[in-house]
């Protein structure tokens, strides 16, 4: 195998846009960087700018997600050699991403195109042969490292996410056992963990006393099992966790908030069949574009509330 | 006897007529309000250039329509030329620009841009979700803020720190301004938000992709808008046109376009007191129930369509 | 005893309910029961029960189920596919029973795994004595019809806009899909296609030495369904375009050389496959433009997220090539005098360039 030098100094510096598949996949890329020793730099937090930047080059009709995202790209352009872009198409059967996060790599460099600013990507089509651990191990050798190093470098990574995620889930499931009321949030977590879209939501509710229950905070494994329950022939991995994490603490909440971004198409399909599924509790729908205000979405947020009190007799 | 030519634009909201000698030079030209009866508007129209155009001198050997109500109004008034508005508007615009290169366009209920090279259309795209940033949406967000449209331009100029409002579709806007005003912003900020977010939103749908290039003149109804002008200037860096004439380009497209046709037929302004009226009929012999029109003179069924398949179609006696 | 013979529905999906039909009756045994023509009332009864950002095509499918089943089918069936139509069956069974309708569905999703042994098993949902051989042998035979409908209706829009007698020949063209919804053999399907063939070739045209031709690309449903995209083809015909599609069942799913074998020859736009239909547009919108069409026209349908990423792609491609594009998108309320006045606009600009350029 050759050699290659890995110095810091002449690895190239990675962009990191804290948008759609970050939320998810941004704990292994940074562990992965980590293990290789090689630099990398985050978007700045989402704010009203990101936004404005990503609407300036997205289309018009695209999903509130994209536009964020796009905005992240542009807020790395320039201060960066490569910006991480990966294409996530399937996990296997059943366990597919929506068409945004399959050709996101695409879909910047037509995008941003103006820019000229360099793309690095990963690409995962598991029921077409490229794993995970494949595309990982394809994106290290393009940076120049040897398999075995990047072999090496993915494992520790993937240890350390999982380590990390396991943390979170047992803090969220503690969260069951809570007196008071609890509301289950079920979002796409690039919305729900996003400081100007989502954020502001849950904040809302837990100043108001609310426990809230975050829908993608979940044993994967465990809710993929439980997915049928809610939509056996559902298609789409994120929506799956939801579904299943939802079955698995539906009797333990007193509401439930769909949130989703105007007009995901798979949000479109699945919260219509899951308020159809679900009759033993009262449901909120609120569907997200880019309005720059919480005054509408609060009123909404406080009266849900309220009812819920009100059924439980505690008003 | 001087030839001149008849240009009329029927839009849902505004009706505009002009007569055109052969130099260009405009003879006669009117803007009335629709009021929702094309039929009715034109008439009112024709009465209108009528006593301002010297007939002695003159005879309208061709006419063009255009706008929403072209069809209808081209049977009425015994058109030359039918052609849609967009056509009509790049026309009008290119003969007396024959330099521009970016055409604006934003009306009652759509919106539209335009790309010139070498005098002729290029390009274009229109709005395709909602009325969102046209003049619908301004009016009903000026009656919002309880202000007369034509004041917002003055309002919009006034304004230190512009509100910043989603315009990306009318019901979030909305929702958004409610809020901007709960939060007791001043209304001059507001109101500019609202025309920053015109150009913003009619720049990311209809301007998306498209190499906007100086000169850049600006149309339609709210061109009359010195606060959306304005935003326009900002957003592009550069200076936008408004032509003074801009609200009757496309009936002067039309009538330029009339003029270029062989066809020559002269024009009656009898059809004023002539009984024209439409009558929807039902087709009924299908699930679609197409709408079809017929237009009648007095009792003569003149044309008719609407309908999408043969089973439904009227014939006209001739 | 032997049960009675099951009524099974598939949805209006273009002209190709006559191959499925075909595939049905004769491959399945089962008597298929056609859904009325696609109507306002269609459109009416699916947005009705439909979410509501739902693409379009959801709602017109969902419309055409009940009316099926109102014409007297007892079993849907309903396709997979790579974009929301994957999901669509588990949707629409539940917004049918939750109206009360009593019905079998399959939901050809349920099967999707690429193993002979699923495909199988859907088969014998439908109808649990089916012959494979016999099945086959009608598949073969559904497949050349619908490949024979693409042709001719490949050929009927390329010419249409040039031929002396209009009337006549949307009759050849009518004709020939009737011919087509009736087959009861292979010997029908040639010989409705052999004479279809034959009477539209033959058929007196004034072609134009250097008429203009538009390329039209897009989704895999509201591209091919001339009530969804409002008659499109027919338009511009009628304003004197020679028209090329593209997007068809036989070039997208029975000839397709696949995803690579395209994006080889438009790297400069797409490195990857961008999943659905995006590949595929972006490409045959690419070859238009090296073919020196003089306009592209994309359809698509409300809230469709895949034909959307194609947009950004096409955008591209049209800026670069200084090749005029129209993007139309189709929902429940489309109307149809605003499509017409895009058309004309359209077509005068595609003109006047094309006078200009030579």
């Amino acid at each position: 195998m050759k050699q290659v030098s890995t110095t810091a100094s002449r690895l190239p510096l990675i962009g990191i846009p804290r948008g759609m598949p970050y939320h998810r996949f941004g704990d292994l890329w940074k562990a992965f960087f980590k293990a290789l020793d090689i630099q990398y730099v985050e978007s700045e937090p989402t704010t009203l700018r990101t936004l404005e930047e990503g609407t300036a080059v997205a289309l018009d009709e695209t999903c509130l997600a994209m536009k964020l995202y796009l905005g992240h790209v542009m807020n790395l352009a320039g201060k960066c050699e490569f910006i991480l872009v990966p294409g996530i198409k399937s996990f296997g059967r059943n366990r597919e991403y929506c068409p945004h996060f399959e050709g996101l790599y695409d879909l910047v460099r037509n995008s941003c195109r103006d820019s000229r600013q360099k793309l690095i990507t990963y690409q995962v089509d598991e029921p077409n042969g490229m794993s995970e651990a494949d595309a990982f191990l394809e994106l290290g050798k393009a940076l120049g490292f040897g398999g075995r190093e990047v072999k090496k470098a993915y494992q520790t990574a993937k240890r350390e996410e999982q380590q990390r995620w396991q943390k979170r889930v047992l803090l969220e499931n503690a969260k069951v056992r809570e007196s008071g009321l609890k509301v289950f949030l079920a979002g796409h977590s690039y919305v729900l963990e996003d400081p100007y879209v989502g954020k502001p939501i849950r904040n809302f509710l837990e100043a108001n006393g609310v426990t809230v229950l975050s829908g993608p905070v979940t044993d994967r494994e465990q809710a993929m099992k439980n997915s049928g329950v809610l939509s056996p022939g559902c298609k789409w991995e994120i929506n799956r966790e939801l579904l299943g994490n939802l079955a698995l603490k539906k009797k333990n909440i007193d509401g439930l908030i769909l949130i989703s971004t105007f007009p995901c198409g798979s949000d479109s399909m699945v919260n219509e069949l899951l308020t159809r599924q679900i009759d033993s509790m009262p449901v909120l729908n609120l569907v997200l574009d880019s309005q720059s205000g919480m005054a509408g979405i609060e009123t909404r947020l406080e009266s849900f509330v309220d009812i819920i009190r009100f059924k439980r007799g505690l008003m | 006897m001087e030839k001149a030519f008849l240009g009329i634009d029927i839009g849902s909201i505004s009706t505009k007529g002009v007569i055109l000698d052969e130099n260009n030079g405009i003879l006669a030209s009117e803007y009335i309000w629709t009021e929702g009866d094309p039929i009715q508007a034109v008439k009112k129209l024709l009465g209108l250039l009528e006593a301002g155009f010297d007939k002695s001198r003159y005879t309208i050997v061709g006419t063009g329509t255009t706008g929403s109500a072209r069809k209808l109004i081209g049977t009425m008034v015994g058109a030359t030329v039918v052609k849609n508005e967009i056509t009509a508007h790049a026309v009008g615009t290119t003969t007396f620009y024959p330099d521009v290169r970016t055409i604006l366009e934003i009306g009652g209920q759509d919106s539209k841009i335009i790309l010139v090279e070498n005098g002729v259309a290029n390009d274009y795209a229109m709005n395709t979700l909602c009325a969102a940033g046209t003049g619908a949406f301004l009016s009903s967000q000026a009656k919002r803020l309880g202000i007369e449209v034509e004041e917002i331009g003055d309002y919009a100029l006034s304004a230190k720190h512009p509100v910043s409002i989603a315009a990306r579709c009318t019901v979030f806007a909305e929702s958004d301004l409610v809020h901007k005003i709960q939060t007791g912003h001043a209304k001059e900020d507001i109101i500019a938000g609202v025309c920053n977010a015109v150009v913003a939103n009619y720049l990311n749908n209809v301007g998306k992709g498209k190499r906007i290039a100086s000169p850049v003149v600006f149309q339609g109804g709210v061109s009359k808008n010195k606060g959306v002008v304005a935003a326009f200037e900002k957003a592009l860096h550069c200076p936008v046109t408004v032509d003074a004439n801009g609200h009757l380009m496309g009936a002067i497209g039309v009538a330029i376009l009339a003029r270029g046709s062989k066809e020559r037929r002269e024009f009656d302004f009898s059809v004023e007191n002539t009984d024209f009226h439409v009558r929807d009929a039902s087709c009924g012999r299908c699930s679609n129930n197409c709408e079809i029109i017929c237009v009648y003179r007095g009792d003569e069924l003149i044309d008719s369509w609407g309908n999408r398949c043969e089973r439904g179609s009227i014939r006209t006696k001739a | 005893m032997e049960q009675a013979r099951k009524k099974v529905a598939f949805p209006r999906y273009a002209e190709y309910n006559c191959g499925l039909r075909y595939l049905m009756e004769k491959g399945l045994d089962v008597q298929c029961i056609l859904p009325p023509k696609l109507t306002k009332r269609t459109m009416e009864l699916g947005a009705q029960n439909s979410p509501d950002f739902v693409c379009t095509p959801f709602k017109t499918l969902l419309g055409n189920q009940i009316e099926a089943l109102e014409a007297g089918a007892d079993t849907l069936v309903m396709t997979y596919g790579l974009c929301k139509l994957g999901y669509f069956g588990e949707l629409e069974k539940r917004i049918l029973r939750d109206m009360g309708y009593q019905f079998d569905f399959v939901d050809l999703s349920d099967y999707n795994t690429g193993k002979k042994k699923d495909m199988l098993r859907a088969l014998r949902a439908i109808n649990p004595k089916v012959k494979p051989a016999r099945f086959f042998l009608a598949l073969a035979e559904a497949v050349r019809m619908t490949e024979y409908v693409d042709e001719i209706t490949g050929d009927y829009y390329r010419n249409r806009a040039f031929v002396r007698d209009k009337k006549a020949y949307d009759g050849i063209y009518r004709h020939f899909l009737t011919a087509m919804y009736a087959a009861e053999s292979r010997h029908d399907i040639e010989e409705g296609y052999h004479k279809a063939k034959l009477e539209l070739a033959g058929a007196p045209m004034d072609r134009p030495e250097n008429p203009l031709r538009v390329g039209i690309v897009g989704e895999f449903y509201t591209a091919m369904d001339e009530f969804s995209n409002l008659e499109v083809e027919k338009k511009l015909t009628d304003l004197g375009v020679e028209v090329h599609r593209w997007m068809t069942v036989t070039n997208r799913m029975l000839r397709y050389p696949g995803d690579n074998n395209l994006q080889v020859q438009i790297k400069d736009y797409v490195s990857y496959s961008m999943g659905c239909n995006t590949t595929a547009n972006s490409w045959a919108a690419l070859d238009y433009v090296k073919r020196g069409f003089d306009g592209v026209i994309h359809i698509k349908s409300a809230n469709c997220t895949p034909e959307t990423d194609a947009m950004t792609v096409l955008n591209n491609i049209s800026s670069d090539s200084q090749v005029p594009f129209l993007y139309l998108t189709f929902d429940v309320q489309t109307s149809d005098v605003g499509l017409q006045t895009r058309l004309e606009a359209f077509y005068d600009m595609l003109a006047m360039r094309k006078k200009v350029l030579r």
